[in-house]
C-alpha cells in the first residue's frame, strides 16, 4: 500500500529568527502554482492565509483551496510530519519551517532516513542586516554558523533595507563561511519562492523555467536520441556553477535507463525498469548563466 | 533560611487542646470521622514538633500530631497502629518527573539497574547485551500481535565499553516483527533489520544520526529525531500520547506509591482539554494514590495565548491534580553534549549545546508568564543557560516585581557559586538532579566536563548553604522515581564505580536531605501550606518506611524499604509481587 506511493519531496527552510521564513511561507502557500504543498510551520499565529483560501480549519491544521495543506508543529513536529506523510492524499511536496535556533540539517535528515520522503534541498535565509551581530555574539554565533553550514541554498534577506555595505560585507562573509554555495540576494517582498518547488517533479514544470520577473534563474532543457555517459555527466554537473537542480530519463551508454536527479550539489542515480528511448533532462540554476552550459551537457551524448 | 537549626530545636511543648469535638461539618448531617495513626516513630518536619508517635486524621487532613493522649483530647476516635513498627514520614514529593514512565512499562525494560515496575516486581538490571537479548525474546513471547512492534525501554550502552547492540543482536529475538530499543536518555533508539529495510538507512550512514559498523553498514543505533521519527512512523510508538491514559496513569501512581511519593510533577504537558478531562478523571477517584502536579509547556503556543490559557487552568484544579506552573526547556543534556555550556566548554573538545529556545525569545517568554504571575520552572543543565535564565528572570522581575514568585531552576546541574549567589538574592529556587552524581558522574569527570565541574555537578551543599530553597529529582523516566535514593545520592555524592564527587561542603546530611524531599518539593511547588510536613491543617499524606533514616547508617539510605503510603488520610500498601 504504502510502497505504491511517489515518493515525497521534502524542502527545509531554516534560518534564524526574523530572516523571513514566515514571509517566504505565507507566500509558498498562496501562490503555489497548482502545487498542493504540505508546509509544516512553528505556529499558525505568524501565518497570514486568506480567510477565504481555508477550506478546513482545526487546532493543528489547515485546509486551503488551492490544495496546500498548513501544519503547525502544535505539541509535536515529528506527529505533524508524519500525519502529512501519511495522509491518504499526501502533498506533492513537503515544506518544513526549522524553528529559529534549530540546526535544518538534523530536520532534514529525517527527508534523508525515510524511503517515503526524498530530501529536495535545505534553504537558509540569512538576514542582512542582523547576521554581522549574530556572528559576533557569544550566546548566537555557533547555531547561525551551523545554520549557515547546513545549507544548500543561501537567502541574503532584507538586502532592502540593509546597507549597500552590510550586504556586501554579509556576502563575504557567508562566501568564507560557505565558499561555492549558491547565494541569492532577494528583498523582503520579493522572496523568490519558486526557488523551493521541486520544479522538475512535477509535469506542469514548463521546460522554458519559471517566469521570474527579475530573471534570477536560468533554466534549460535537453532531449536527445542518444545514450548518455553518466561519468561524464556526472563531471558537467559538478562543474556547473549555480546549479540548482537537473532531473530527467536518460539512456546510459552501458544499456540501462537512469533517472537523474541533482539537487544542489547531490546527485542521485537511480535504475529504471524501462529503458526510455529518449533522453530528457531538464535544469535550472540561479546567477550568471556558465558560458556553453547547453554544449557540454549536449556533448554527454554520443 | 535555618531551618537546619529550627528541626534541630526540639523543644516539644505539651498541648492542651479545649476544643469540643465537632461532629457536623457545615450543617451537614455527616458524622465525621478521626483515625489516630500510631507509629514507631513519626518525622513529622515541623520545627515545632519534629517527632511524634501518632498523628491524627480527619477529613484527609491532619488534626493533630503528637502523643497518644495529645493527639486523643479531640475527641472519639479509631486507633489504626498496623504502622506501628513502621516508620512515618510526610508523603514524599517528586518535583521533576514524566507521566510517560507510566507508559514506559507497557513495554519491556532492559535497563543496566534494577528496576521496580508498577506490580512490586523487581526487574534486575541486565549486565551484557546477551542479556538484553535475553528479555527481548520472553517479552516476544508475550507479543500476541505479529504486526505490534516490540519495544525495549531503559538500555544503556555506556556500561558494555566498546561493545555496541548491533541489529544483528536484535534480529536475534524474533524473525519478522519490528523492534526497537529506546535508550535511557530516549534520545537514541536501536532498531532490528526490519526496520533498516523499511528505511532510507543504508543510503544515508554519511549522516551523525546513523551509526555504522567497520564494515561502514548501518547497526541501527540511531541518534536524534531521525530515531524519533522511525519510532513513531515505523513502530507506530507514540510515548507522549499514552503517557495520560487511565493504564499509564495508573502505573505511574504505583510506581510513586512504591517509592513513597505522594505528590509527584509532570514537569511538560500540552494540558489540552483532552488531557486534563482524563487527568481530572483518574486523579478524582478515592483509590488514586497520588497527588499529580502537571505543568504547562510555555513554548506549545505563543505566549500571549500560554499565558491565557494557563490561567484558564488554573481552576480546573482539583485536589489531586493541581495545574497553575509553567515550564520552559532552555538547553539539553550533559551527558548528550547539548547543554549549553561557558567557557572552558565540553572536557572532550565537544562543540557546545543547543539553545532549544532562541535567547531573546526566552527572555520574552520568561516576561510574559512573570507578569501574568505564572510560577516557571526552567530547564537549565549548562552553566551558560543558567545564567541567561537568571538574566531573564531578572529582567523580569524588574518589569514586573512580586513578592513570591518562586521561579525555580531545573536540573540546573553546573551552577556556580556566583549563580547561587545571585538566585539567593532574586528567590529563585533550584531543584537539582541529584541521581545524576551516581548514573552519570563518572562520564562527567571524565568525558563531558572533566574534574573541576565534574566535582561540583548538582551542588546540593552550595545551594543550601547560600540559601536557596532547594529541591532534588529523578527526572523520571531518565531515572528511577526514589527520593530515598535522590537523597541518598546527595548525601554521598558518590559515582557508580564508588568515586567521590565534590568535598563534604557539597553533602547533604541526612535531615537536610530529607527535609529536601519533603518540605523542598513542596516548597518548589508552592504547596508548602498543604504537603510536605506533618502539621495540623495539612493534608494527611504520609510515607510509610520500614527502618528510620535517621537511625540507619547514611549508605544504607536507598535501601529503606517503603511500606507504601497514606494519601489524604487513604492507606495505600505497596504492590508487591
Amino acid at each position: 500500500m504504502m510502497a505504491d506511493r511517489p515518493v515525497i519531496p521534502v524542502s527545509v527552510v531554516g534560518g534564524f529568527l526574523g530572516a523571513g521564513k514566515t514571509t517566504l511561507l505565507n507566500r509558498l502557500l498562496q501562490e503555489n502554482e497548482g502545487r498542493r504543498l504540505g508546509v509544516i510551520v512553528n505556529d499558525f499565529g505568524d501565518i497570514n492565509i486568506d480567510e477565504k483560501l481555508i477550506v478546513t480549519r482545526d487546532e493543528d491544521m489547515v485546509s486551503l483551496a488551492n490544495g496546500c495543506i498548513c501544519c503547525s508543529i502544535g505539541n509535536d513536529f515529528l506527529r505533524a510530519l508524519i500525519s502529512l506523510v501519511t495522509r491518504a492524499d499526501p502533498p506533492e511536496q513537503i515544506i518544513i519551517e526549522a524553528s529559529g535556533v534549530a540546526d535544518p540539517m538534523r530536520i532534514a535528515a529525517i527527508a534523508r532516513a525515510d524511503k517515503a520522503l526524498r530530501l529536495q534541498g535545505i534553504f537558509v535565509l540569512v538576514d542582512a542586516t542582523q547576521y554581522q551581530s549574530q556572528a559576533a555574539d557569544p550566546l548566537l554565533a555557533d547555531t547561525v554558523h551551523a545554520q549557515v553550514g547546513a545549507a544548500d541554498l543561501l537567502l541574503l534577506t532584507k538586502t532592502d533595507i540593509a546597507s549597500t555595505v552590510q550586504t556586501r560585507e554579509v556576502a563575504e562573509l557567508l562566501e568564507r563561511e560557505r565558499p561555492g554555495v549558491l547565494r541569492v540576494e532577494t528583498t523582503t517582498p520579493d522572496v523568490p519562492v519558486s526557488l523551493l518547488f521541486d520544479f522538475s517533479a512535477s509535469p506542469r514544470m514548463p521546460l522554458t523555467g519559471p517566469h521570474d520577473p527579475h530573471a534570477l534563474f536560468w533554466t534549460g532543457s535537453i532531449a536527445s536520441d542518444k545514450a548518455c555517459d553518466i561519468d561524464q555527466l556526472t563531471a558537467v554537473l559538478e562543474d556547473c556553477v549555480g546549479l540548482l537542480r537537473c532531473k530527467g530519463f536518460v539512456r546510459s551508454t552501458d544499456g540501462g535507463g537512469r533517472l537523474v536527479q541533482w539537487t544542489a550539489g547531490r546527485l542521485e542515480l537511480s535504475s529504471l525498469e524501462v529503458v526510455p528511448d529518449e533522453t530528457a533532462l531538464v535544469y535550472i540554476g540561479v546567477g550568471p548563466k556558465p558560458a556553453g552550459v547547453e554544449r557540454s551537457l549536449g556533448d554527454c551524448f554520443e | 533560611m535555618c531551618w537546619k537549626a529550627r528541626l534541630r530545636r526540639r523543644a516539644v511543648k505539651s498541648s492542651h487542646f479545649g476544643i469540643s469535638e465537632r461532629i457536623y461539618n457545615f450543617g451537614e448531617a455527616r458524622l465525621v470521622t478521626t483515625t489516630i495513626f500510631a507509629a514507631k516513630r513519626i518525622i513529622t518536619m515541623n520545627p515545632s514538633r519534629p517527632f511524634a508517635t501518632h498523628v491524627a486524621v480527619r477529613d484527609g487532613r491532619v488534626l493533630g500530631v503528637g502523643t497518644l493522649e495529645e493527639v486523643s483530647a479531640w475527641g472519639d476516635a479509631s486507633i489504626n497502629d498496623r504502622f506501628s513498627d513502621q516508620v512515618v514520614l510526610p508523603g514524599l514529593i517528586e518535583g521533576h518527573s514524566h507521566l510517560v514512565e507510566g507508559a514506559l512499562w507497557d513495554h519491556a525494560y532492559v535497563g543496566y539497574y534494577d528496576r521496580t515496575a508498577p506490580d512490586g516486581r523487581v526487574w534486575p538490571g541486565l549486565k551484557s547485551l546477551d542479556a538484553v537479548v535475553e528479555r527481548l525474546q520472553e517479552a516476544a513471547v508475550a507479543l500476541d500481535d505479529p504486526d505490534t512492534a516490540l519495544i525495549g525501554w531503559g538500555f544503556d550502552p555506556i556500561f558494555f565499553g566498546e561493545q555496541r547492540l548491533h541489529a544483528r543482536d536484535l534480529d536475534r529475538v524474533s524473525n519478522g516483527c519490528r523492534i526497537g530499543v529506546f535508550h535511557a536518555s530516549l534520545h537514541f533508539l536501536n532498531v532490528n533489520s526490519a526496520v533498516i529495510d523499511e528505511s532510507d538507512l543504508a543510503a544515508s550512514t554519511d549522516m551523525q544520526e546513523v551509526m555504522t559498523d567497520a564494515d561502514g553498514v548501518p547497526t541501527g543505533e540511531l541518534a536524534g529525531m531521525v530515531g524519533m521519527y522511525l519510532a513513531m512512523k515505523s513502530l507506530k510508538f507514540d510515548l507522549g500520547s499514552q503517557a495520560t491514559h487511565p493504564p499509564a496513569l495508573w502505573n505511574f501512581a504505583k510506581i510513586c506509591q512504591l517509592a513513597g511519593v505522594t505528590t509527584a510533577t509532570d514537569l511538560h504537558s500540552p494540558l489540552d482539554d483532552e488531557m486534563v478531562g482524563r487527568l481530572t478523571e483518574v486523579t478524582d477517584k478515592a483509590d488514586f494514590p497520588l497527588r499529580i502536579v502537571s505543568a504547562f509547556g510555555g513554548t506549545l503556543m505563543p505566549a500571549d495565548k500560554g499565558t491565557e490559557r494557563l490561567g484558564s487552568l488554573v481552576s480546573k484544579s482539583t485536589d489531586k491534580h493541581k495545574m497553575g506552573i509553567v515550564k520552559l526547556v532552555l538547553d539539553g543534556s550533559v551527558q548528550g553534549f547539548t547543554a549549553r555550556l561557558k567557557w572552558p566548554g565540553h572536557f572532550n573538545g565537544a562543540l557546545n549545546g543547543l539553545w532549544y529556545i532562541a535567547p531573546d525569545e526566552f527572555k520574552k517568554l520568561v516576561a510574559a508568564y512573570n507578569a501574568a504571575g505564572h510560577q516557571l520552572h526552567i530547564h537549565t543543565n549548562g552553566d551558560e543557560a543558567t545564567e541567561l535564565a537568571l538574566d531573564a528572570i531578572e529582567e523580569a522581575l524588574a518589569t514586573n516585581p512580586h513578592p513570591d514568585h518562586r521561579h525555580t531552576l531545573q536540573h540546573c546541574q553546573m551552577a556556580s557559586d556566583a549563580q547561587f549567589r545571585r538566585m539567593a538574592a532574586m528567590g529563585v529556587g533550584v531543584n537539582l538532579f541529584s541521581n545524576h552524581v551516581y548514573y552519570w558522574g563518572d562520564q562527567h569527570y571524565e568525558l563531558t566536563l572533566g574534574p573541576d565541574r565534574a566535582h561540583r555537578i548538582d551542588n546540593a551543599g552550595s545551594a543550601v548553604e547560600h540559601g536557596v530553597d532547594l529541591a532534588l529529582h529523578s527526572d523520571a523516566p531518565i531515572t528511577a522515581i526514589g527520593p530515598l535514593f535522590t537523597a541518598w545520592c546527595a548525601v554521598n555524592r558518590v559515582t557508580s564505580t564508588g568515586k567521590l564527587l565534590g568535598g563534604d561542603a557539597e553533602r547533604l546530611t541526612v535531615e537536610e536531605a530529607l527535609y529536601t524531599i519533603t518540605m523542598g518539593g513542596a516548597i518548589s511547588l508552592k504547596l508548602d501550606h498543604e504537603v510536605g510536613s506533618i502539621e495540623v491543617g495539612k493534608r494527611a499524606d504520609f510515607a510509610v518506611l520500614n527502618e528510620d533514616p535517621l537511625e540507619v547508617d547514611a549508605m544504607a539510605l536507598k535501601d529503606i524499604g517503603v511500606w507504601g503510603t497514606v494519601v489524604g488520610g487513604e492507606v495505600f500498601e505497596a504492590p508487591r509481587v
